[in-house]
């Protein structure tokens, strides 16, 4: 009999969605969706407010990425100031996006994700936690909880606090680095560089063994899109969109982002929050793309550090052209820890860190602007229309996760037709599932502007719609 | 000029005979929590959370306009005081958006120190509001009526200090509005000098200079008390 | 609530939410927790209000709690009306949910 596996919540991810699993007669998968269950509205309530006010609201979207909405924010708001800001107040902003960078992706490897490839997609799921890995690996876990912390604290001496600080403002930045944090983030970065180089070089051991998932985890072709600098270099908060294709050619590039809508449409499915962003001249849904880390390796010439350029090499090689399975998210995610690292390094002695001159002052000078920075999880856009006082009218915000809706869907797909079969859910195959959707890292709160608890859940249906068997693990 | 003596919260305490409860106490070290008082401006007993009991009368009195008098027993901050002064808060906090967390006046609000100080940690009273209007018509100040209390200190330090009398109140009970001049918006106010003073009186994030981002408002009153000293007492203290 | 100025806090919203109170009690939404909010508001605005709209306002309110106390009590959610009195022996006493 044909049946529906509902996995709900899934967990070790950011946000609240559920996966459900069509199987025919023969218990054979015939599709699978990824459904991102709930709603937030940010967009409708931001409409009526000072455009002043848009980076601390937006930064509430998400308390793991705030900084990413804060500068997209910030950066839409420089555009319709029409301000080029000081030059202290974007290298500033940088430094908050890298210790951003470094703090989310070490949350996504060593806390979510790493109990999967260090005790095993089979282990008993009561232990594979970051409190498991902290069990069977202390080192390793300690490092790792203090490289999220060293990321955090990045944030914290510059904006006053870790989560949802407001201080990027249109125009520029309200306060630069105090000498004593300067001193501090030096102090930590030999630490947090020993920790990233343990983690790639375990991981790049772990490829071996987890060689069966690379395959089948989300490995097909698609585009991908993110930020490169003007020659065509790794960015993470300047330059302009760039699109390559699976087999690595540019088809698109030195996009401003102020023209994202000639090249990204925005579809909506009824049984997902998520909006499904395309690449318009291919339409929908053959415009698929991906974005986040993988994207951005993909897509770059180089990224400018000597220790993330020779792995970036390494990467390379674990695709033609691209690299096309998103299993290689997390090794993406491990190289971009390390650029962050490289990159920290090489700007914290500039002194232009502690410049006053850090904001743009002026008015309304334009009644639209476009804001992108890259998120951890990929480019993230916020575009408002305003009226000639500053008030804000309309508000559209293009998402990391929004755009990698449509790959995630087809990892689900394709790691359930290769380990699900029958109507019994093995928890090991649940899980293969969950850890498809966790590669992406997808960070539901900010996608969907979804609240509520975390965990994502799996459903067995059969093909009149009944629902067969049900797993979810418990918040 | 007579001296008189009292008792707040059993603390003996000599005042002068024209100084109101909330002065003497003021001098006396005691805090009695207010938001319509302000320093130089008239009082007008609005925000009951002055209100003391006094022995002798069973209604409570409000602080900052009831005279001090020989041998006046009162306390300030009784149980049940406190309790009144915390369900006062939660009905402003009820009444209109006061969502602490993307205001621009977060961490430097009087309502928000006040709610802190008094343990008002939660509102048990159900929101009645709905989306206020936001006023940044005027090319330097902003105006967002969610976050107004109505404390009034913007129209009486316009009419009292400038001298402009720009702002007034509109509307009655819950639906009472400051507004500017005769309802124009705030950009088209002719009368309004563009002083500023409203905005250094106002006691919540309502009012806010233009281009203030979130938890970035925070009030000079010194400007405020140097204007009053050199009105009254014709001195320029700066 | 149309006749408060506005003034005084506790008459201007007090009132509002007396009136939604009511409201809720009488749509049978009401549970035993909002009637004994219902009274402590009412006491709050008649001591605090600063003129006599606002220190009668509740007075209605207040001597009908008195004198139809039951009326008020048949109205809250049925889950939320008191419990029968039981003897301090009575174990389910203290394992309500």
């Amino acid at each position: 009999m044909a049946q529906r596996i509902e996995i709900d919540p899934v967990t070790r991810i950011e946000g609240h969605a559920k996966i459900t699993i069509q199987l025919d007669d023969s218990g054979n998968v015939t599709d699978a969706h990824f459904h991102v269950t709930e709603f937030r509205g940010f967009e409708r309530f931001c409409e009526g407010r000072p455009l002043w006010e848009m980076a601390g609201i937006t930064a509430r979207i998400c308390g793991i990425c705030p900084v990413s909405h804060l500068l997209a924010s910030a950066k839409a708001g420089d555009a319709i100031l029409a301000v080029d800001i000081p030059p202290a107040a974007d290298q500033l902003r940088r430094l908050m996006n890298l210790g951003q960078i470094v703090q989310s992706h070490a949350l996504s490897f060593f806390h979510l994700s790493a109990p999967d490839f260090l005790l095993g997609m089979d282990s008993p799921p009561a232990t594979r936690n970051v409190f498991g890995l902290m069990a069977s690996d202390p080192d390793l876990a300690r490092a790792g909880i203090r490289l999220r912390q060293f990321g955090q604290e990045i944030i914290e001496c510059l904006g006053g606090k870790k989560i949802h600080p407001a201080w990027a403002v249109p125009g520029g930045v309200r306060s630069a680095l105090p000498e004593a944090c300067r001193q501090k983030i030096k102090s930590k970065l030999p630490e947090a560089r020993a920790t990233t180089l343990t983690a790639l070089s375990l991981f790049k051991k772990l490829i071996k063994q987890f060689k069966a998932e690379a395959q089948i985890f989300g490995n097909f072709p698609s585009l991908f899109m993110g930020l490169v600098g003007p020659d065509g270099s790794w960015e993470h908060y300047g330059g302009n969109l760039r699109f390559v294709d699976s087999g690595g050619n540019v088809i698109a590039d030195q996009i401003p982002a102020a023209r994202y809508r000639e090249y990204i449409g925005e579809a909506s499915e009824a049984q997902s929050y998520l909006k499904s962003p395309y690449y318009r001249p291919l339409g929908y849904p053959e415009g698929i793309y991906r974005v986040g880390p993988l994207a951005r390796l993909n897509i770059c010439s180089q990224i400018g550090t000597p220790l993330a350029d020779l792995e970036l090499s390494h990467f390379r090689e674990c695709g033609n052209g691209s690299v096309t399975s998103s299993f290689f998210y997390h090794y993406a995610r491990l190289i971009e820890i390390l650029a962050a690292v490289e990159k920290i390094e090489a700007m914290i002695d500039n002194p232009e860190l502690g410049s006053e001159w850090l904001r743009a002052d002026a008015g309304i000078n334009k009644l639209e602007g476009v804001g992108v920075s890259e998120a951890p999880r990929g480019t993230l856009l916020h575009h408002y229309q305003v009226d000639a006082n500053g008030m804000v009218q309309k508000v559209n915000l293009i998402i990391a996760t929004g755009q990698n809706n449509l790959a995630m869907n087809r990892t689900v797909a394709q790691i359930a037709r290769h380990y699900v079969h029958g109507s019994k859910i093995q928890e090991g195959m649940l899980n293969r599932v969950e850890a498809g959707i966790r590669a992406f890292d997808p960070c539901l709160s900010c996608s969907t502007h979804a609240y509520g608890k975390m965990p994502l859940a799996i459903a067995l249906i059969g093909p009149r719609g009944e629902l067969v068997d049900t797993a979810s693990t418990p918040v | 000029m007579a001296a008189k003596t009292l008792t707040i919260d059993g603390k003996m305490v000599g005042a002068h005979e024209d100084q109101t409860i909330l002065e003497a106490a003021r001098d006396a070290g005691i805090k009695i929590p207010t938001l319509c008082h302000l320093e130089g401006l008239s009082d007008l007993g609005a925000c009951r959370l002055c209100l003391v009991e006094v022995k002798g009368s069973n209604r409570l009195q409000p602080a900052c306009a009831i005279k001090v008098a020989e041998g006046m027993e009162v306390q300030t901050h009784s149980e049940r005081l406190q309790k009144y002064r915390r369900m006062i808060l939660e009905l402003l906090f009820a009444e209109r958006n006061h969502v602490c967390a993307v205001c621009v006046s977060n961490g430097h609000c009087e309502l928000q120190n006040l709610a802190i100080e008094l343990g008002m940690d939660h509102v048990r009273f159900d929101y009645r509001f709905s989306g206020f209007d936001v006023d940044i018509t005027h090319n330097r100040y902003g105006l967002d009526h969610n976050r107004c209390i109505l404390c009034t200190r913007c129209v009486r330090v316009c009419n009292e200090v400038e001298g402009a009398h720009t702002w007034d109140v509109a509307g009655r009970g819950a639906d009472a509005r400051v507004i500017t001049d005769l309802k124009q918006p705030w950009g088209e106010a002719d009368s309004c000098t563009a002083c500023g003073k409203c905005v250094m009186a106002c006691p919540t994030g309502a009012l806010f200079y233009k281009g203030s981002t979130v938890a970035e408002m925070e009030r000079d009153r010194t400007r405020l008390e140097f204007i009053v000293t050199a009105r009254e007492k014709k001195q320029w203290i700066v | 609530m149309d006749e408060s100025c506005g003034k005084c806090i506790p008459c201007r919203a007090g009132t509002v939410q007396m009136h939604h109170l009511l409201t809720k009690i009488l749509d049978g939404k009401a549970t035993l927790k909002d009637l004994q909010k219902l009274e402590e508001l009412c006491d709050m605005v008649k001591n605090t209000s600063l003129c006599g709209l606002g220190q009668t306002a509740p007075n209605p309110v207040l001597s009908t709690l008195r004198f139809f106390r039951h009326e008020y009590l048949e109205l809250l959610r049925p889950e939320s009306a008191p419990a029968p009195v039981k003897s301090a022996t009575t174990p389910e006493v203290s394992t309500h949910a």
